[in-house]
Formats: C-alpha cells, structure tokens, sequence
C-alpha cells in the first residue's frame, strides 16, 4: 500500500536532507515564498518585504539545523523566523500602519471613480479606524493576530512561531479581538445597499 | 466581514513579481555553496544588510502599480459640474423601456468603431459633489481628462489634465457659500487637500513603461483587449475572472460585480464593436439590471439610465445612448463617514486614432513609485 507522506512530514524532511544536500532546501523556498511575502507585505508594505522575505528563507537556510520537527511545523518556524526579522522594522511597521490609516482618511476627494462606484472606499471607513487599533496595541498582541489573520496559522503553530504557550495564544487573541471588534462596532461604514 | 478578513482586506497585497522571486532564489541558491555553521541555534541568523542593486531591480520591476496609477490620475482629474446632480431617483419618461431592452436597443445599434490607429484616446469629465470643510453647503469639483496610450510596446502615454474649479454645487448652496463669506478656496485639514475656485493649468503627465490602464488591476494592453471575447457568455466569464483575481478570497456578489466591470469596461476602453454588443447583451440577461428611464447626463445628453438592485453597483447608474450604442456616464451616490459624495464620469469620446495629442507646456513623468 502506498501512503503520500502528509506536507509537514515532507517539509520536515526536506529540512533534514538539506543538511547534507542543500539544495534541498529550494522547494520549501517554492512553496512558501509567496505565502511568506504576503504576510511580511501585508505588514511592512510590498517594497520592504521584497527584500525582507528573501532574507527569511536565507535565515532559514542558515539556520536549518536549529529546526526541530518535535516542537512543531516547518512552515510555523518560517513564520517565526519572519517575525523575528520584521521586530526589527517596529519603525517601518508603524509608518506602514500609518499610511493605511491615512490613504483611508485622506478619500472622498480624490478618490478616482471607480473607487467610490465599486464601493472599496465606504469599505475605507472601516479601514482607518482598524489600522489606528493596529497600531496602538502592544507587539505581542499584533504578532500573534497578525500571524492567525495574514499568515492563518492554527493556535499550535503561532505558539511554536513565537515561543510562547498554545495557552497563552489563546488568551492573547481571545482578549485582542475582543478589544478590536470592540472598536470597529462603532463604525458603520455603509450606507444603504450592502455590499455583496 | 469578521475582524480577521477586514484585516486581510486592509492589508491585501498583489503578489510577488517573478522578479522578485527569482532574485530571492538567486540569493538563497548562493548560500547553497556555504559550510554548515558550528553552533546550532534556535534563533534565526541575522539577515545581511539590504543591497541596493536589489533594491532597484524590484523597482524597475513593479508595474502594476503604475498602471494603477495611471489610471489613478485619470479618473481623478475633472470639466464643468452640471446643475443634474447624479441623483439616484431620475426623471422617468412616460415610456420607460425596460433594462433588458434598453441593453438589446444598444447592442443591435451599437455602431462600429474604428479599431486601428496610432493612439486610443479617451476624453472624459469626471465630476463630484461633497460637503464644504464646515459642511453648511455642497461644493462641486470637476476636471476635464483626457487619455493617450499607444498602440506600440514601449510608446509613449499621456494623461492630460485641467482641473475646472470647484464652486457652489446649487444655487442654494452658493447662498450659504455667500453667507459663509464667499470664500474662493477650501482645506479639509483631516484629507490634507485644498481645492481653488480658479481652474487651474492643463497639464500633462507620460509615462514610457509601456503599461497600460487596468481594469481592477487586469492589464487592458491593447493586446488584451483585442483578444476580448466577442459573445455574452465569453464576456462573462471573461469578466468573473477580473472580479476573481481583484477580489481574491474574500466573497463577492458577482452579478452586481459582472455588472459593475462590464460597463466600466466599455466606459474605459477602446473596445470593438462586438465587445460592445457583447457585454451590453449579458447585461440585459442578468439578474438585478432595473431600468430608471430617460436621463440628461452630465453632460447635458440624453440617455437611458440602468442600475442594479443590490451590492455595492446599486448606488451607481449607467447612462446610454441607445440610439448608437455609446456609454455616456457613469454616476454614483456614496455615503463615506456619514458624508454624501456624488460623483460621475462622463465619456465624451473614446476611439483609436491617428492624431498627436495637444500637449500643454506643463508635463512631468509619472515615475514616483506607489508605496
């Protein structure tokens, strides 16, 4: 009988061949890549993260020996390893929040057309006040949110990601977004017909 | 939406170029040829420092958002406010056609248009009606814009642009604009912007990268546009693609969507003929269309007004000539903060041609990068 090894166990042997092979190490560069840029841009903006998700897999690479495949997946260890690079961007973080926040302010005047017909900037209302709550809470807070909303990761793998307690991911986002749904409640952004 | 997937849509990125991930390959494929260190470490090594070589090719790399920007400048620059505000309960004729039949009038009279040329051109009013800073009347804002993109790779594109001025949208609105002291300029302090009552210089912005306007962020090349399936069922899947790839994940009303892009499509570009007739004929079949009767647009034509009953496509109108098949206006009401904006664009042509545009002396290059 022919059993498909499952993708962790995969990944997880990939990394151990890389030892001896590197080249190995390539095809979790493939299949994370994307994935990985998606978070770092999300948070830092596309032009930071083109650089910065290169220099994750090269981290990782460096670093390979230090994975342990009993304390959880390879593909929350990219994560982690990914936000430890991007803790020292705090600075590019805030400011990329802030532009969010502000590109949400600053419509309704020269916004092009097709923005306000296709509705995107009633959705805008809501974006402002949701990026100033991103950027007021405390960074273990937006780490651990950011990896369950951006990166989607199960509870278990933001805990290996942040070297913290399952437990204590749990709590944190249970109280993070109460807190967040808390702020956008008060917001209405449409008006009128819903969108679809 | 929940608060992960607003949180995803604030913080939606496009993909990776290839370029992008083949450099970073590059840079890992090099590290292949590295001895294994000594230590092992839990904690990932520290990244090297950036390299500006790289830098600088991933910006040569990123076009999406020039022609998002191109298209950005377009539709933010505007003509002459009529006194037809875009209202969404328009004057009815005493016949009103249906939507379906306003939609087949338009396709079986939809005349052909010239399909070759140096340059597709499209000259445009785009208007809007806000509140004043101290809200206590409505000003209207227009710009005239006018479009040139070549047909050859790599020529040269134009958009040139005047903004008209900006004045009391009504003649009840200019009293209290009187009352208010007159004033012949407006800030909004929270939107860091400031509009004149003065029109100001015709303008001209290039852009050489060879890319054109997109439609939610799909590439209208002219290659692409040629390739434009010409029946109403290719339309639509043709069009539920773009909504697909704009959206991503997050779930969409695609009838209101389809709607949304096909008459944008035919507003914005130089489509043929059979595009044309094409996408007015999936719109006469689909759910949702609602005639609202005979209409003077913007620019003062008459026209047959259509909309769509829900979604976000239900605070727009589209306006037609169904006598030729032309897309006039396009005129939506939309509530942002509690504020009403009104805005419209209104095509007065759109074709290929041979002629040179009528540059201004003021003109910049469009390279500032997004972000």
């Amino acid at each position: 009988m022919i059993t498909t090894p499952s993708r962790e166990a995969e990944d997880a042997h990939a990394i151990e061949e890389s030892l001896h092979v590197p080249e190995r190490f390539a095809v979790l560069y493939d299949r994370y890549f994307p994935d990985i840029h998606r978070y770092v841009a999300g948070r830092l903006g596309t032009q930071t993260a083109d650089d910065l998700t290169a220099e994750v897999f090269l981290a990782a690479f460096r670093g390979r020996e230090g994975f342990d495949p009993a304390r959880g997946t390879v593909r929350g260890w990219l994560y982690g390893i990914a936000t430890n690079l991007l803790a020292r961007h705090r600075g590019q973080e805030a400011h990329h929040l802030s532009v969010l926040r502000r590109m949400s302010a600053d419509d309704g005047i020269d916004a092009g057309h097709e923005e306000l017909v296709a509705g995107r900037l009633t959705a805008a209302g809501v974006r402002g006040p949701l990026a100033e709550a991103l950027e007021a809470m405390p960074e273990a807070d937006r780490d651990a949110l950011l990896l369950l909303a951006l990166a989607e990761l199960s509870y278990e793998e933001i805990a290996h990601a942040l070297g913290v307690p399952t437990g204590t991911v749990g709590s944190r986002l249970n109280r993070v977004r109460r807190k967040l749904r808390a702020a956008l409640g008060g917001v209405n952004p449409l008006i009128g017909a819903s969108d679809g | 939406m929940d608060d992960l997937a607003q949180i995803r849509a604030l913080m939606s990125v496009r993909p990776p170029t290839p370029e992008v991930v083949a450099e970073g390959r590059a840079r890992l494929t090099a590290a292949f040829q590295e001895p294994l260190r000594e230590t092992v470490s839990r904690e990932p090594v520290l990244p090297e420092p950036t390299v500006g070589r790289i830098r600088r090719a991933i910006r040569a790399a990123r076009w999406t958002a020039l022609g998002a920007g191109l298209l950005g400048v377009a539709a933010t620059t505007a003509v002459v406010l009529s006194q037809g505000a875009p209202d969404p309960a328009p004057t009815r004729s005493v016949a009103v056609l249906s939507a379906k039949d306003v939609f087949l009038a338009a396709a079986n009279s939809t005349v052909r248009m010239p399909t070759t040329g140096k340059y597709w051109v499209r000259k445009a009013v785009n208007g809007r009606r806000l509140d004043s800073p101290d809200k206590r009347y409505r000003l209207a804002k227009t710009t005239a814009v006018e479009s040139w993109v070549p047909r050859a790779p790599g020529g040269r594109a134009w958009t040139i642009t005047q903004e008209q001025g900006t004045a009391p949208a009504t003649p009840e609105d200019e009293k209290a604009w009187r009352a208010a002291g007159s004033p012949r300029s407006w800030t909004y302090p929270d939107r860091k912007v400031t509009l004149h009552a003065e029109p100001g210089e015709r303008q001209a912005v290039w852009n050489d990268a060879g890319k054109s306007m997109t439609l939610f962020d799909t590439p209208m090349t002219p290659q692409a546009l040629k390739a434009l399936p010409t029946t109403p069922e290719g339309i639509r899947t043709y069009l539920e693609k773009v909504v697909a790839d704009g959206y991503g994940a997050e779930p969409v009303n695609m009838n209101a969507n389809v709607f949304q892009y096909g008459t944008q499509l035919v507003m914005d570009f130089p489509v043929s003929a059979e595009v044309r007739a094409a996408v007015y004929r999936m719109c006469a079949v689909l759910p949702g269309v609602k005639s609202l009767g005979t209409v003077t647009d913007p620019l003062g034509r008459t026209g047959q007004a259509v909309g769509f009953q829900e979604g976000a496509a239900a605070r727009t109108r589209f306006v037609l000539d169904t006598t030729t098949g032309q897309p006039l206006a396009s005129e939506s009401a939309n509530s942002y903060r509690g504020e009403l904006i009104e805005s419209y664009a209104a095509v007065s042509s759109l074709t290929w041609t041979d002629e040179e545009p009528d540059l201004p002396a003021k003109q910049s290059p469009q390279d500032r990068p997004a972000d």
